[in-house]
């Protein structure tokens, strides 16, 4: 991937950060998502600054366990396609 | 003579370093989180603050193409106005004899509501350096309580909303007042299980304790089940706390 792949990760990145802050929580998710294919570890990155801004007593941190959720899947996912793309 | 490395099937040696940045990532956000809550607030309100512009302007550009819809929000707007006053009404109902219980709050921006939390909990632009201080009831337009505050950082406060999932509110239904366990289901949503001869009935108002007894609620639909001895009462807020822009902080 070249430079402008590299764009394309950051931008993704900031997207879902900036989304934490100002847009509804469905769409944080997707952009998480996107952001997880990317870079694995975003998922989790992203979850634990939701519950750090969010969470309340009482709640389970369900966004720090999705985002671990997601980044194990985009590993595997990532790992998959590098699979195939070398097997051809 | 061959060598063979011992593979690891979830870090290579190139996740390594960014296994290592998310432990210190992890690491950063509980430090913030206990100890200096203030920096990460203090960090995230342009944030908040700007999204929050961000989502008046866009409903302000797309009002002009939508004719149906402006038609919609108008009469949505008014339907919110008519419920306000109803609920003003209430409000001064139920304190008549109980003079300025409300008395002086402190008025505070909203930063942050759903869907943006996801935990029924809302982000004020006042802190303790204002007064705000932990346990203190916050009251939407109109007076009514729709939460208490949770945490307290020097400019900001984080509340939680007792329709929080899984909070427990004792209240009272109806003009009998009966007493009432109101269970939150989020999004703004309340359950209250009662006997089924305690007589409760739809569209019944439902209370909160404050200064008295404050209108939360009114009651949407009641499922009955033959086969059991007891009733689920569904709530409908009198609060959109998706559209919550500003709260009375209580003293």
């Amino acid at each position: 991937m070249g430079n402008g792949g590299a764009m394309i990760r950051i931008l993704v990145l900031v997207a879902a950060v900036l989304a934490l802050f100002m847009f509804p929580w469905p769409f944080a998710l997707v952009l998480g998502i996107a952001a997880s294919l990317f870079l694995p570890g975003a998922g989790l990155g992203l979850g634990i600054l939701y519950d750090t801004l969010y969470l309340v007593p009482g709640h389970w941190p369900v966004a720090s366990v999705l985002g671990l959720v997601l980044s194990i899947s985009s590993y595997f996912v990532r790992s998959f396609f590098k699979a195939r793309i070398i097997n051809g | 003579m061959q060598y063979s490395r011992r593979r690891n099937a979830f870090l290579s040696g190139s996740t390594w370093p960014v296994a290592a940045g998310l432990g210190i990532l992890v690491l950063l956000f509980f430090i913030f989180r206990t100890f200096a809550p203030d920096v990460l607030t203090a960090i995230a309100t342009p944030f908040w603050q700007t999204g929050d512009q961000f989502s008046k302007s866009a409903a302000a550009v797309t009002l002009p193409f939508q004719n149906t819809s402006e038609i919609i929000a108008e009469r949505d707007q008014l339907l919110i106005e008519n419920e306000t006053l109803r609920n003003q009404n209430a409000v001064l109902t139920a304190q008549v004899g109980d003079k300025g219980a409300l008395g002086n709050g402190l008025s505070a921006g909203v930063l942050a509501r759903p869907p943006v939390s996801p935990y029924d909990s809302l982000v004020l632009g006042l802190g303790g350096t204002d007064g705000v201080r932990v346990d203190a009831m916050i009251y939407a337009p109109g007076g009514i309580p729709i939460g208490v505050i949770e945490n307290v950082t020097s400019n900001t406060s984080r509340a939680i909303l007792f329709t929080a999932p899984g909070r427990v509110t004792e209240g009272w239904v109806g003009d009998t007042r009966i007493p009432v366990s109101l269970v939150g289901k989020g999004a703004g949503a309340f359950e209250a299980s009662l006997p089924r001869e305690a007589g409760a009935t739809v569209g019944a108002v439902v209370y909160a304790p404050g200064p008295g007894a404050l209108p939360v609620g009114t009651v949407l639909s009641i499922d009955a089940d033959p086969s059991s001895p007891r009733s689920t009462l569904h709530i409908k807020p009198m609060v959109n706390i998706f559209s919550v822009t500003w709260v009375t902080v209580g003293l």
